[in-house]
């Protein structure tokens, strides 16, 4: 194959990366550049200090809101994870005239709109909704639950949009596993829930991985699901930097907030990529 | 036994990611003017009512030309980066590949406020600070669909078209650019999707002149609750499906999504 | 069609050394073949003559024109893939006319020149298919087409038939023999197969880690190989090592141990020499003879039948020998383990290897 020179390569990536650099990179820091100064205005004024960061995370009500969007997040990942796990299998062995069919189902919450299936949540989990009317018919409750606006909404609605991505992280992984060694551990005598354990689930981890990274990641930064579902005023870390932004027009604390959020999720991601090629490396210097 | 309980646990998940969907489509058709499950009687007028709502017809016009517009723009850069990162051998290839889709791992809210911020003090038009934030969405999905196809092209045809007298340039026209087709038509289309359908990078950078149909649902759900917005989700729906089908059928879901 | 000269080209991919000052003179219209283990670098001299690879140092020439900075495209080389390399959005004719459109060449002759060379691969009547519409043999039989239609200075190709089943090959092979003869284009063929290297040959170049170790033609080098490593890859199983007593026009007389053996080739080195000689399994038989020329007698460890042949292994007072002899229609075995045997063979049946 001809080598592009290097010219050549610089002229074909440059345009790319200037594109992210002036519309990521360069507003990003700038974004950094509004957290360091004082909060409670649209403009930069004072001087430059850590004060935001400081007060901001010594605040008790600021913390719980941190902590519990990462717990809601985590309980959202361990669900997908649960969930998923018997369905990507189950599409794995399915034949591969019913696999399409059967993708475009599972990945639907990701095509359609996140509005238009909060909305659907809604209708479902509203007093009025399908779940309650169903209850009450059924004479199990006389009075409709409040399933709506609450942390059960909001953890219902994050799984739903959710999933796909941890299904297609282990659907892709599986794909990757040979048939044969199922085979040859059932021909070994393994019986179908040992070979599982020991063969099929251990070559998944790096799908389980990578489908958990990405959920937590995008289950901490949604915006909609909490906004629609969650319980009223601030209830996630998302729907605290829009009130800051928008309600309080404190570009300082938002910003602050915002630089707290891309740390988190940026470190989820980096631990995991550390995690994997340590994991790659291992098994390198074992063979 | 064990293969009952597989086929329940995938008969739920299924439901589960069916039902908010399926029950929106079912409202739209409800005669009561709140939403509500079953629907009594069947009517169309909701739709009716829906595409007679100026805020939602002004909103459908700039997701569309959004949509188009930023891909259309983003395409190019896609290419000619994939281009770069899968032909060429240099050091820091992986870093620059990472920097190129990270708008795809920071927070959709962080990068529209990161814009919101600078484009306020630059005094950007609004409708422009959009197309920016979606050519922003919309390259990383491009160039990953692009990089996976370019991986599974041959070589060894491009080497072939050299030997028989073709030139770069005439072999990347004829030769490797119809063997792209595929992963550039899942791209643009996945794309699209992905543009039409984001709330959070337009979050904080939509005006009243230049709002997007997510975001204008999404602030009439806040206050209503009719089911002319089942109808409009259901047209929403209906299309997305479409463009799903269209993609599987053209090249594979998978293509699209650069697995 | 034109002649070739390669001249001291070196190569190297980071630390690995690929291509170590190889030379080559290769006459207008010869079938030379690259052949060598995989990894001898055979493939990346070939692709160095097509012009894909740049050399780190050294001379390609065709006809004393100095290519070495020129592209690909420039240099009229036609090129086979071993995995056929059809552009799979053109059809057959299409493919076949890609290096005649290039060239400027009108779409109604380019059709007509893409017609007669699918006519001499025998598919005439498959210019409008596909190519995932043909089977493999028929791929390869289009981009041979592909590669010759416009007449190159030189054909190059690239393991070409390692793909196919061993039938599909042999027939190819003849074809191909048959068609550059023909044509008269200097071609070269790089295979790790000898089988295929002394159907196809003019001259069998043999390469080892990066060196062109010997060249000549199918039956200097099936004959005559000048190292242990080209007589191993040439199909040799026994060795020994032995010094040259004296040497005269009828041969070489040699001392193996204690054994004395007679070599009907002329060592063209001085006697007291160390060497090593080689004979082919096939070429040593069980022998009623107990005093032959060669020959050794010793106990037989091995027995394996082979359909045609019998293998038999023998640890003899010059070490263990393996001798294959014909099975004809007999179904008893000739000799059976732990029996001693005589083994003899004839005096040209003795490889001297000068470099051990």
């Amino acid at each position: 194959m001809a080598r592009f020179s290097r010219i050549e390569l610089a002229a074909l990536i440059a345009p790319g990366v200037l594109i992210v650099t002036l519309l990521l990179l360069a507003p990003a820091i700038n974004l950094l550049r509004f957290s360091f100064y004082a909060a409670g205005s649209t403009e930069i004024e004072g001087d430059a200090g850590f004060g935001n960061y400081a007060a901001l995370l010594s605040d008790p009500y600021i913390l719980r809101i941190i902590g519990k969007t990462l717990l809601i997040s985590l309980a959202v990942t361990f669900l997908c994870l649960v969930i998923s796990l018997p369905i990507s299998n189950f599409v794995w062995r399915a034949p591969s005239r019913w696999k399409t069919g059967l993708m475009i189902l599972i990945l639907s919450p990701l095509l359609v709109s996140v509005v238009v299936s909060s909305f659907g949540w809604v209708v479902l989990l509203g007093t009025k909704g399908l779940i309650n009317n169903l209850l009450i018919g059924l004479g199990i409750i006389g009075a409709p639950l409040p399933l709506l606006y609450s942390d059960l909404s909001l953890i219902l609605g994050l799984t739903h949009v959710l999933l796909p991505f941890m299904i297609l992280s282990l659907v892709a992984v599986l794909e990757k596993i040979d048939p044969l060694l199922m085979e040859a551990a059932a021909t070994l005598g393994a019986p179908s829930h040992r070979i599982w354990w020991h063969v099929q689930l251990p070559l998944a981890l790096p799908g389980i991985g990578a489908g958990t990274t990405i959920v937590f990641a995008l289950a901490m930064s949604s915006y909609v699901t909490p906004a629609v579902l969650g319980p009223n005023g601030p209830n996630f870390i998302t729907t605290l930097i829009y009130q800051y932004f928008v309600n309080l027009y404190d570009w300082g604390n938002g910003a602050t907030l915002s630089v707290v959020l891309l740390i988190i999720s940026t470190a989820v991601v980096a631990l995991y990529t550390t995690l994997l090629s340590r994991r790659i490396l291992r098994s390198t210097r074992m063979s | 036994m064990q293969r009952l309980l597989t086929r329940l646990a995938v008969a739920l998940t299924l439901s589960f990611i069916l039902a908010p969907i399926l029950i929106v489509i079912a409202t739209a058709f409800g005669e009561a003017s709140y939403v509500q499950f079953p629907p009594t009687g069947l009517t169309l007028k909701w739709f009716a009512a829906a595409a007679r709502r100026p805020e939602f017809q002004s909103a459908g016009w700039t997701s569309l030309w959004l949509a188009a517009s930023s891909t259309a723009i983003a395409t190019p850069f896609a290419l000619a980066a994939a281009i770069g990162l899968v032909r060429g051998r240099f050091r820091g290839r992986d870093a620059i590949q990472t920097f190129l889709t990270s708008p795809m791992i920071v927070p959709g809210i962080v990068i529209s406020l990161a814009l919101l911020v600078t484009s306020a003090a630059l005094g950007v038009r609004s409708d422009l600070r959009l197309l920016g934030a979606h050519v922003l969405l919309t390259l990383p999905y491009l160039t990953r669909s692009l990089i996976a196809s370019l991986l599974r092209s041959d070589t060894l045809i491009e080497d072939a078209a050299y030997t028989l007298g073709a030139s770069r340039l005439q072999t990347f026209l004829i030769v490797t650019l119809p063997g792209l087709y595929e992963g550039l038509l899942a791209g643009m289309l996945f794309a699209l999707i992905i543009s039409f359908d984001n709330v959070s990078i337009s979050l904080f950078l939509a005006s009243a002149k230049s709002n997007t149909l997510p975001l204008a649902v999404l602030s009439y759900v806040e206050f209503n609750y009719d089911p002319s917005i089942a109808a409009l989700s259901t047209v929403l729906i209906v299309v997305s499906i479409a463009s799903a089908l269209v993609l599987e059928r053209a090249v594979g879901l998978r293509a699209a999504l650069g697995k | 069609m034109a002649s070739l000269s390669i001249r001291s080209v070196s190569k190297a991919f980071g630390a690995n050394k690929v291509l170590d000052d190889v030379s080559a003179e290769i006459g207008t219209g010869a079938f030379v073949t690259l052949l060598g283990p995989s990894g001898c670098g055979k493939t990346t001299l070939l692709r160095i003559i097509a012009g894909l690879v740049e050399a780190d140092g050294g001379e390609i020439l065709m006809d004393d024109t100095n290519v070495t900075r020129l592209e690909a495209r420039r240099r009229g080389i036609g090129m086979v893939f071993q995995s056929h390399a059809l552009f799979p959005h053109m059809t057959v004719l299409e493919n076949v006319g890609f290096g005649l459109r290039m060239r400027g060449v009108p779409r109604q002759e380019r059709d007509r020149l893409a017609s007669e060379a699918l006519a001499l691969v025998h598919l005439r009547d498959f210019g409008r298919r596909y190519p995932q519409q043909l089977s493999g043999g028929q791929q390869q039989r289009v981009a041979i087409a592909r590669a010759v239609v416009f007449k190159p200075r030189v054909l190059l190709m690239d393991e070409p038939f390692g793909a196919l089943d061993r039938k599909l090959r042999e027939a190819l092979q003849i074809e191909l023999r048959r068609m550059t003869r023909e044509l008269g284009i200097t071609t070269i063929f790089v295979t790790h197969d000898q089988g295929e290297a002394l159907i196809l040959s003019d001259r069998i170049a043999l390469m080892q880690a990066g060196r062109l170790v010997q060249i000549g033609t199918p039956a200097e080098v099936f004959r005559q190989p000048q190292t242990r490593f080209a007589a191993e890859f040439m199909g040799v199983e026994n060795f020994f090592a032995a010094q040259i007593l004296g040497s005269d026009a009828d041969g070489t007389a040699l001392a193996c141990g204690a054994a004395r053996l007679l070599s009907r080739v002329q060592a063209k080195l001085p006697a007291g020499g160390g060497i090593a000689v080689g004979i082919r399994a096939e070429d040593i038989a069980l022998s009623d003879d107990a005093h032959p020329v060669n020959g050794t007698s010793g106990e037989v460890r091995d027995v394996v039948y082979h359909g045609n042949t019998w293998t038999i292994s023998v640890s003899s007072a010059m070490g263990e020998i393996v001798c294959t002899t014909q099975a004809g229609a007999a179904a008893n075995p000739p000799a059976n383990p732990g029996e001693t045997v005589q083994l003899a063979w004839r005096p040209d049946a003795v490889l001297v290897i000068p470099d051990p």
